[in-house]
């Protein structure tokens, strides 16, 4: 009889009353690390709004796919989604302008051309979660100097060939890897055949039959681990690989950071990074906008600093063995560039990987590989409009 | 009263499989279709796209000198394995369980396992190392030396299904016929060549079926050994298409390719099966008449 009376008690709710929580969905690219970090700064936001946040951790690919699914259904789960800095035109139809007060209120937090990219037509879509830069990576102990300029990279290159490694899939971060190299030589992506492109195109071109064989297929952790099992000596990466490979005590005894080596009209290193928006269907924008207010907070970011070692303007707090590892991404912060601010980016990057591909690995000459791209590039529309007013 | 029962039983047995046949099929394959055929609007653009990329005919070409060529090895390995067992069958399990292994390893660990091996730094450069020959660059992007390895590693994770389906044929053939070959002086080379590859030739044509499709399709192996771009097959072009050009109508488009090119092979490989059907049963009768 009492233990029916208790169920009975149970069932019918005889505790506090019931207040339901308020939640929000979000969908972030977190490596498994990173997520376990991030929820600790989530923990706070949860006690501070009393908002309970339930994070979702996919590949940018897949929440991009989330996203576009959601929009064309007309509703969805996620309040917020992350998404790599080259897919946010394709995503700008499926997200929500976000008040320009947000803007106004942390514009100092990321550099002018950070926040650019999140701009549209005078609107803001996008707000920068993390931001990160380029720079050369070497193996200390086989190269003591590393390569300051490009005679020394080249110097280098046919010193040590299959040492140096770029990522040459076919994928983004090929163009990462070689949109700095026609930057430093003056070009631009969206004037492919121009001199200064080809000035850049016929070096790498150059460099190309030293470099590692398997440069080919390389992408962000498969070069990281050649470097870390010492078949490649040098390569590009992003900030991350040296934490990476200092969890494996190989940085920074072995592996040190170094600034991208200077071409012949100067420095270069691509923005790239990773996003926050409100997608069109998310059930409960206001909460997303609250949240994304609580990430836009100096004591936020500072702790995305410490914590997760992504990047903003603010001072950076390292420790001396941190100050070591990233001394060649500190100096490139100053030579940070956008990818091209046109309208249909995602084709123009496939284009130039196919055609990269073609001039470094099959040894198809620049202007030959380059031919289906220059008539499209040509005709394209500069988004002049999506600049902000400055 | 049995009017009733029929309509019943055609609802049951019929009509609700087909029910669920163009739920998980047909309806898949109509918006794969449709979507393949999206490009700003209904066009044809992303077959003409797939249809002038030369990385397209590559795939095409890489998709059927791997197919061509596992089939060729897992056949020729798993005919030997299939009667090793048939014969020492009961009597060595070690020899079961060697043979069978590969296949009940989990896929991604067993091509983890072959990449180790595999890579430039890997257990078979290392073996080479140590008798004093130089490493090679088993995996290496575009080189006829890493489409090999996607061969001979897919061979060898998939020989065990073709075994498994080959023993169970020549399960089915009675000791009888072997008996009377052999008082009729055949040999064992005769034996194999008129009794046991003319009566397997319906478990041949399964395996050939079943193990063809799938060789067509081939994706993980060459993904996890050589990357997308090492040795392209048409679902890793399909792949690469939609995860990281991130255009997947013409990803769909490609896979719409990929399924016409299987389905038109199968339906060879059916034809083919249907013309030698009759024969095979009267190999032996015809040689002995």
């Amino acid at each position: 009889m009492c233990v029916a009376l208790a169920f009975g008690l149970i069932a019918g709710g005889c505790g506090a009353p019931h207040v339901p929580r308020r939640s929000l969905t979000v969908a972030m690219a977190l490596l498994p690390g990173e997520a376990i970090r991030y929820r600790k700064i989530l923990a706070d936001f949860e006690s501070v709004s009393g908002t309970e946040v339930q994070l979702v951790t996919e590949t940018y690919g897949d929440i991009l796919h989330l996203l576009e699914a959601e929009s064309r259904a007309g509703r969805g789960r996620f309040d917020l989604v992350e998404l790599d800095i080259a897919t946010l035109g394709q995503a700008r139809n499926d997200v929500r302008e976000l008040a320009p007060s947000i803007l106004a209120a942390d514009r100092k937090l990321f550099p002018e051309t950070a926040w650019r990219v999140g701009m549209m037509a005078n609107q803001l879509y996008f707000v920068p979660h993390r931001i990160m830069w380029q720079a050369m990576i070497y193996n200390r102990l086989k190269v003591p100097k590393p390569p300051t300029n490009w005679e020394e990279l080249a110097n280098f290159v046919h010193a040590h060939p299959g040492k140096l490694a770029i990522k040459g899939a076919l994928y983004e971060g090929t163009l990462c890897d070689v949109a700095p190299f026609i930057w430093e030589a003056g070009g631009a992506m969206e004037q492919p055949t121009s001199t200064d492109t080809l000035t850049a195109l016929d070096f790498l071109a150059g460099l190309a039959p030293g470099l590692n064989p398997r440069s080919a297929v390389f992408r962000e952790m498969s070069v990281l681990e050649a470097q870390a099992r010492g078949e490649v000596w040098i390569h590009f990466n992003w900030p991350f690989a040296m934490t990476y490979l200092r969890d494996k005590g190989l940085a920074p005894s072995v592996n040190l950071s170094a600034p991208i080596p200077l071409g012949p009209k100067g420095r270069a290193t691509v923005l790239g990074g990773g996003y926050l928006a409100i997608p069109r269907s998310a059930p409960n924008p206001d909460d997303a906008q609250l949240f994304l207010r609580f990430l836009l907070t100096s004591d936020v970011q500072q702790r995305l600093v410490t914590d997760l070692g992504w990047q903003n303007t603010l001072p950076t707090r390292w420790n001396q063995q941190a100050t070591l590892l990233y001394a060649g991404f500190s100096q490139m912060r100053a030579y940070l560039r956008a990818r091209p601010e046109v309208q249909d980016y995602q084709v123009l990057s496939n284009r130039w990987q196919r055609a990269l591909a073609a001039i470094l690995f099959e040894g198809t000459p620049a202007v030959v590989a380059l031919k289906p791209l220059t008539a499209w590039a040509e005709s394209l529309p500069y988004e002049e409009s999506a600049r902000p007013a400055s | 009263m049995k009017n009733r029962r029929g309509r019943l039983l055609n609802l049951c047995f019929l009509w609700l499989p087909l029910a669920y046949l163009a739920a998980q099929f047909a309806f898949p394959l109509a918006s794969g279709l449709v979507m393949s055929l999206n490009a700003g609007g209904p066009s044809f653009a992303n077959y003409s796209f797939v249809l002038h990329d030369r990385l397209f005919w590559h795939a095409c070409s890489n998709n059927l000198i791997v197919a061509g060529l596992s089939l060729c090895l897992e056949f020729s390995l798993g005919l030997l394995f299939a009667l090793l067992l048939h014969a020492t069958r009961g009597r060595s399990l070690l020899v079961e369980i060697s043979v069978l292994l590969p296949f009940l390893i989990p896929e991604i660990v067993f091509l983890s396992i072959a990449r180790y091996i595999l890579l430039p730094r890997g257990y078979l450069n290392g073996a080479l190392l140590s008798v004093g020959l130089d490493g090679l660059g088993w995996l290496n992007p575009g080189s006829w030396l890493a489409l090999l390895s996607v061969i001979v590693v897919d061979a060898w994770h998939v020989t065990p299904v073709v075994t498994l389906l080959l023993l169970g044929g020549l399960q089915t053939i009675p000791s009888e016929l072997y008996e009377a070959a052999y008082l009729d002086g055949a040999g064992p080379v005769a034996r194999l060549r008129y009794v046991t590859v003319p009566l397997l030739r319906p478990a041949l044509f399964a395996a050939l079926l079943l193990r063809g499709v799938d060789a067509l399709r081939i994706f993980s192996t060459v993904l996890v050994l050589t990357g997308a771009e090492g040795a392209p097959v048409l679902s890793t072009y399909a792949y690469q298409l939609w995860s990281d050009a991130l255009e997947p109508q013409i990803a769909m488009a490609a896979s719409v390719m990929l399924a016409l090119f299987i389905a038109a092979l199968a339906a060879v490989v059916l034809g083919l099966r249907r013309r030698s059907g009759g024969r095979a049963e009267t190999s032996w009768e015809y040689l002995t008449a």
